[in-house]
């Protein structure tokens, strides 16, 4: 029997993609297991999925408490006596991290040995795991839309052990400017868009790699809000806004909790008593159902926390205005025509997103000098992209949408996967 | 802010009640992992923000993503010197956990707590921090600033 493995983290974007892949597998004749990266509620996550996708299908799952209950392994046990899978990095002189250790006048010997055993005896657990699933599961390829986990990494690396292919499905835009920095970790690509494609032929994929396949995505423009508004107790004529915060559910991303923190006191103080209404909506990243530290401080009558696993474009459908950290919403909220205006802040890259600047509608605003934005938030205008830079904007960012492209994706891994021998 | 040179290093809100502390001491919070720089303001009003000694907000992604290339390049630079030729350290997937943490559990901090030293001219810490990077760390920076380390009692 052939199995696809997916490496899957709970987001709901990922999972809808996943189920949607798995069902066309099924009907190949491809079964599917799933391996939760980050997440306790994985189960849960997908059943909830499958009910809103209206899909069918018996679960397979390696549940999270096995990847991260690992004990440290002995590194010589595991790790490869060979060289031969591997090219060698490339070597440099010189470079700014070179400057750094100078500046202090610290010699990083001693510590970088630590870290690099360190680092050994991680990875070398992690494999470890790897090689248990494949051989319980006898995958006969990987799919995964996030590699930065280090069981991800485990698993590529037990893949090119056994001759598994590995496929690559976007996350979000994907491949966006910063990460197009890094090496490519898996064979195959499924790109949604130009941008992509053009991004992975720039990061050394060989076209014949690349299958630009469009999103495997719900189409969310048909679906109906009308009781949404309904739901969330906003009347005819209100003026609508929605705030897209950032993932800030975990304390790694505490300078974000900072940002979201700073842009709705911001709010509060120059809208308190307004008739415009908040819809605020937590970063999907965010596990937890709730943020008591967020919503207790900033709920009031005019703005409220959503749930944040309504799906985004929803609340877009009936919102008359868009605020939102940077980040890839901006393709929904062109598509739908939703004017918008994107925050920045310190912590911002200038150069980690792709070029949106040049599209006319684009508008920036400092996190810092915000003056402006409320004012034109306070004139509620109802003006929308002009369907022309909408166009525009979509045929180079936007992926194509809908169902059938998963059906593209699990054709095209089924061609390619490797017979299920000897997978494990 | 102001001219303290005795400065606190604790790693969790409990260290408040075990501690005896000096007279006027700075207390910052910083933890054995990432993130390093933590924020229990909240907890204790004594404990103070990284903020005020120019501490500016932690970039990490500058260093796991933007840096990947040069941390990248400066680890095979370093491994080539010293002829380790482990057939892990070239593979891609390795590689690539290594230096993303390399990049933000290392040059990262090294280079805030460099700037931290070199503003601040401490004249004592006190830690008890356990991590490798962070007791090390401060350990270099304590030497090469002739600053005391001091063990938290």
């Amino acid at each position: 029997m052939k199995t696809v493995l997916f490496l899957t983290f709970d987001f709901p974007g990922t999972i809808r993609r996943f189920l949607l892949i798995a069902d066309y597998l099924k009907k190949l004749g491809v079964q599917s297991h799933f391996v939760s990266l980050d997440s306790h509620e994985l189960e849960k996550s997908m059943l909830r999925e499958m009910d809103y996708l209206e899909l069918e299908m018996e679960l397979s799952l390696t549940p999270f408490k096995e990847i991260i209950d690992l004990k440290q392994v002995a590194t010589d046990e595991v790790l490869p006596k060979s060289n031969s899978l591997f090219n060698p990095g490339t070597v440099c002189q010189s470079g700014s991290l070179q400057d750094v250790e100078n500046s202090l006048k610290l010699n990083p010997d001693k510590l970088f040995s630590k870290y690099l055993s360190q680092q050994k005896k991680i990875f070398a657990t992690y494999l470890q795991k790897a090689q248990e699933i494949f051989a319980k599961v006898k995958p006969t390829a990987v799919v995964s839309d996030y590699e930065e986990y280090h069981f991800s990494c485990a698993c590529f690396h037990q893949a090119e052990l056994l001759n598994v292919p590995t496929f690559s499905i976007q996350h979000g835009i994907g491949y966006a400017e910063q990460y197009s920095l890094f090496p490519m970790l898996e064979k195959y690509y499924f790109s949604f868009s130009d941008y992509n494609s053009k991004t992975l032929r720039r990061m050394g994929i060989p076209d014949s790699n690349i299958f630009q396949t469009g999103a495997p995505d719900p189409d969310f423009k048909v679906k109906t809000s009308s009781n949404l508004r309904e739901k969330l107790n906003l009347q005819t004529g209100d003026y609508v806004v929605l705030i897209a915060l950032k993932a800030c559910g975990s304390p790694n991303y505490n300078a974000y909790r900072l940002d979201n923190i700073q842009l709705l006191e911001d709010l509060k103080l120059n809208f308190g008593s307004d008739s415009i209404k908040f819809l605020v909506r937590r970063h999907p990243a965010d596990f937890n159902s709730n943020d008591p530290e967020l919503e207790d401080k900033f709920t009031s009558s005019n703005m409220q926390f959503v749930d944040h696993r309504i799906p985004i474009e929803e609340l877009m459908l009936i919102s008359d205005y868009c605020v939102m950290f940077r980040s890839t919403c901006i393709l929904e909220c062109v598509s739908l025509q939703l004017p918008f205006t994107m925050i920045e802040s310190s912590l911002d890259d200038g150069n980690k997103w792709p070029n949106w600047e040049k599209h006319p509608f684009f508008e920036l605003c400092d996190l810092n000098h915000t003056t402006d934005l409320f004012q034109k938030l306070k004139r509620q205008e109802k003006s929308r992209i002009h369907p022309e830079s909408s166009l525009a904007f979509t045929k180079e960012f936007q992926p194509s949408i809908g169902r059938e492209n998963a059906s593209k994706i699990a054709q095209k891994i089924t061609a390619l996967m490797r017979n299920p021998i000897n997978a494990g | 802010m102001g001219q303290e040179k005795h400065f606190y290093l604790i790693q969790r809100e409990s260290d408040l009640k075990s501690i005896k502390f000096d007279r006027s001491p700075v207390i910052l919070p910083l933890a054995d992992t990432l993130p390093y720089f933590t924020n229990l303001q909240h907890i204790d009003e004594r404990i103070s923000q990284w903020e005020d000694f120019g501490i500016a907000t932690v970039k990490l992604s500058h260093y796991s993503c933007r840096l990947y290339p040069h941390v990248s390049e400066h680890f095979n630079n370093w491994l080539s010197l010293r002829n380790l030729n482990e057939p892990i350290y070239q593979s891609p997937h390795f590689q690539f956990m290594m230096i993303r943490n390399l990049g933000r559990d290392f040059f990262a901090f090294l280079e805030i707590m460099g700037n931290f030293f070199k503003e601040n001219k401490p004249e004592v810490i006190y830690s008890n921090h356990q991590s490798d990077i962070v007791n090390e760390t401060l350990t270099a920076l304590c030497e090469l600033h002739s600053c005391d380390k001091l063990p938290l009692k």
